[in-house]
């Protein structure tokens, strides 16, 4: 393997990010901090430009692309490989460092401690992404012609969204960690910008990933509580948490929370590259063999962040006053800080039993739902506490909490409204929290100011989508259909369903494998179409057979008002009869025909709730950091 | 106005949560994997899958060798109708869980005998693809075969463990005086 040149770009700029961390004083006389940063964004340039160019010598490019993808698909492979997510990731610490920079310090809020963290981080961040081969070359005598393509799985618009906001997030989570630990002095503008930043994108980050293993992936729902998707959710808790501890831990409090964030923040990381090697997980597009050092160096990090807050703690405030907005704000923390333990140690436990053990385990639904419920609950109570602080003295808080109580005990055991324990307990505390935060919206849409309003609309969001999340987990149903050709088949559902036919064609992209330049593979379209009475539909599934990579299939969904029909092919067909079928018609001169798909289709009731909720919770924070901007507030006496 | 010490209670609940959540995930971590075993409609499918697969092996192993066979196929007859036990991988090696499959069950099992012969294809080379396409193989699939007779065959990548021991078990019968101690 030799080392491509387009690599010492990136050592240069590791070297000079890393002296800048170590001797700022000194390093930024002479800008070296600007240039280190201006090349680790050029090195993600350069990365980029390689795939554009199709310089399959590059093994990154090789593995992930191939010269007849889209522009597009070609920019978006350049991150689908776990070096290349890591350059994304230097590229977005390297654009956030650089906002610290310039924005902290017309702010007058720069901290150099804390800039020079984020330059070691940026700097280590680029380290790995060398070690784990970004720049390595094939070692052959001659110009590689085509590359492996890209995994079916990964060829969606949402890998254009999903890794781009995650890795924001991941950088403007550790900025504000780095920033809170080790200013000197407080700014509770230049701090809420950062937390706010790091909790849009974030979301933005899950959300899309939920919508992209909901509509593409065909994983059949847009949450699983899959280790990976897990992790990204833990610091996110974290941060949610952060935000509720002023009012509630004092300093301490937001020291602890911040630098909470930022430690699962190198854990989420962690997981999402190398966690497959530790715990089972369907989010597994690579392997690597350099697990071990990706553990060692993200503890190392994420302890880092753990000992400067245990260097300064602050003053933990452990007392809550006997009003409802004290009692309110400190449920809320706490419960936030208990949801994301539950959440990491789902996760980190595997870890550690795969170490001590050899064996992989993984925990799903049952555990994150019977753990998180009770504590999703106080959350929501914290939530009706604080939106109603002006109207209820902490007496008659305390009642309207006994009385959502009974109604829980009464709900869930009469097993209403969906007959899970757990869901039926949580509709009483969701449908009055929705009513508290529906009222301040109320009040706040009065007041127009869009600070406030954007708060009061995530807080609605909050219950929405959870109203969505329960009853769809419970009262989803779905049913498995052997589909004959041109015969229409009545689902439970109110849709009838006809399989109309399919179109098989060999890929038009090449790859090179094995020494040959050969066809990417093959795709099957299978065409039904679906009627409700009232409409038609024409559902165009494709099953996508690559050589290079396993099969994939697409799913496709009928929305009906707040529901969804999901209509997919079961994997078990689609992975091997009709894999089977696709590639010997396309490549082997077959002629058996698909006279027959066997597709699940399911309902998926209140889906839209997840989705509307989920837009309002990102809107209602984008309208609070847009208002805090658009103020204007950058004057050093706010 | 009044206030209330909540230091214990907090600290008591936190080590609570910690605590049961580790106690939890060992808990539905294992159980997880039981309901796995015993509902999953996956393993039944397998199961009809890996049936098919070796009525198909055996048809083709009780048939004379075709001159018209490529190289890799006359490869294969010859070692289904081997005297010595047989064991033979089918497998992808495109995807990180079938990777860590290959090395985990099947590269272990390989170091138990010594007088069975080992052999594998790669469903993601074209030579591979073109003997698994003859048998309608896509998955990952081990074929156990002794003197022309198909002993058993396991599909799919999450091998349940009863199936497992039943592969060792006939490996170990057919493979006695080879195995190590």
């Amino acid at each position: 393997m030799g080392f491509h040149p387009y690599g010492l770009i990136a050592l240069l700029a590791v070297v000079l990010t890393g002296y800048a961390g170590i001797d700022y004083h000194r390093a930024s006389r002479r800008r070296v901090d600007l240039a280190g940063l201006f090349l680790t964004v050029f090195s993600w340039v350069l990365f980029v430009f390689a795939f554009l160019a199709d310089d399959f010598n590059l093994v990154a490019v090789y593995s992930y692309s191939t010269k007849d993808m889209p522009v597009w698909m070609k920019i978006a492979s350049s991150w689908a490989g776990m070096a290349g997510s890591f350059i994304l990731w230097g590229l977005m610490m390297a654009m956030i460092s650089a906002i610290y920079r310039f924005y902290g310090g017309r702010r007058g809020v720069f901290e150099a401690m804390a800039y020079r963290g984020l330059l070691l981080i940026t700097a280590a961040v680029m380290v790995l992404s060398i070690e784990v081969g970004a720049f390595e070359t094939a070692d052959v005598a001659f110009r590689i012609p085509a590359g492996a393509g890209l995994n079916p799985l990964l060829r969606s618009f949402w890998i254009l969204v999903h890794p781009l906001f995650t890795f924001a997030g991941y950088a403007f989570c550790l900025a504000l960690a780095l920033h809170v630990l080790l200013s000197t002095r407080r700014d509770v503008f230049w701090e809420r910008l950062l937390a706010g930043l790091a909790w849009i994108n974030l979301s933005i980050g899950i959300i899309a990933g939920a919508v992209w293993a909901y509509n593409v992936l065909g994983w059949g729902g847009y949450w699983a509580w899959d280790p990976v998707e897990t992790a990204e959710l833990v610091p996110w808790l974290a941060l949610t948490a952060y935000f509720h501890s002023p009012q509630s831990v004092g300093e301490g409090g937001r020291r602890l929370s911040a630098a909470l964030t930022g430690f699962f923040t190198f854990y989420s990381s962690f997981m999402t590259k190398a966690g497959a090697s530790f715990t089972a997980s369907v989010h597994t597009f690579e392997w690597t063999p350099k697990a071990t050092l990706l553990v060692v160096l993200h503890f190392l990090f994420g302890g880092a962040i753990l000992a400067l807050y245990l260097w300064r703690p602050g003053r933990f405030v452990w007392t809550v006053r006997r009003d409802t907005t004290s009692v309110a704000f400190t449920l809320a923390w706490w419960s936030l800080l208990a949801l994301s333990l539950v959440a990491f140690f789902g996760i980190f436990t595997p870890v550690v039993y795969a170490v001590v053990t050899g064996d992989l385990i993984s925990v799903g639904m049952e555990y994150y739902n019977t753990y998180s419920a009770p504590l999703t609950y106080l959350f929501l109570i914290a939530l009706i506490g604080c939106a109603l602080r002006d109207r209820l003295r902490l007496k008659r808080f305390a009642v309207v909490v006994a009385a959502t109580g009974l109604a829980s005990v009464a709900t869930g055991l009469a097993g209403v409204p969906t007959g899970n324990v757990l869901a039926d307990a949580l509709i009483p505390v969701l449908v009055v929290s929705l009513a508290s935060a529906s009222y301040r919206l109320a009040v706040d849409l009065a007041s127009l100011n869009p600070r406030t309003l954007g708060v009061s609309v995530l807080h609605v969001a909050i219950p929405l989508l959870l109203v969505g999340v329960s009853l769809n987990t419970t009262l989803d149903t779905g049913t498995v259909l052997r589909l004959e050709m041109g015969q229409p088949v009545e689902t439970p559902y109110g849709i009838t369903i006809t399989y109309t036919g399919y179109e098989i064609r060999a890929s038009d992209w090449e790859i090179f494998y094995k020494g040959h330049v050969i066809p990417e593979g093959a795709y099957g379209d299978f065409i039904f179409e679906a009627t409700d009475g009232e409409n038609t539909y024409t559902l165009v599934l494709p099953v996508r057979v690559p050589f290079a990579y396993g099969c994939g299939s697409e799913p496709r969904t009928i929305s009906q008002g707040l529901d969804d029909i999901y209509v997919s092919i079961l994997h078990a067909d689609f992975h091997n009869r009709l894999r089977n079928l696709i590639l010997e018609n396309a490549f082997y001169g077959g002629n058996s025909t698909a006279d027959y798909v066997i597709v699940e289709v399911k309902y998926n009731p209140f889906i839209g709730l997840v989705w509307l909720g989920s837009v309002l919770l990102v809107g209602g924070e984008i309208l609070v950091v847009g208002s805090l901007l658009a103020a204007g507030r950058w004057g050093r006496d706010e | 106005m009044s206030s209330v010490n909540v230091r214990s209670v907090a600290i008591l609940v936190v080590a609570v949560v910690v605590l049961g959540s580790i106690v939890g995930v060992l808990m539905y971590g294992e159980k997880a994997g039981e309901q796995q075993e015993a509902s999953d409609p996956g393993q039944e499918e397998a199961r009809r899958e890996a049936e098919r697969i070796g009525g198909y092996i055996q048809a083709f192993a009780r048939l004379p060798p075709n001159p018209n066979y490529s190289p890799e196929l006359l490869r294969l007859h010859a070692l289904v109708n081997s005297e010595k036990p047989v064991a033979i991988l089918f497998w992808p090696a495109n995807c990180g869980s079938c990777i860590q499959y290959k090395e985990e069950v099947w590269d272990r099992v390989k170091t138990m005998f010594n007088n069975v012969t080992f052999a594998e294809y790669r469903l993601d080379t074209p030579e591979g693809a073109a003997v698994a396409s003859a048998f309608q193989i896509s998955g990952i699939t081990i074929v156990l075969s002794y003197n022309g007779t198909v002993l058993g065959v396991i599909y799919g990548e999450h091998v349940p463990a009863p199936q497992l021991a039943e592969m060792l078990r006939l490996l170990t019968i057919h493979a006695s005086k080879g195995v190590r101690p």
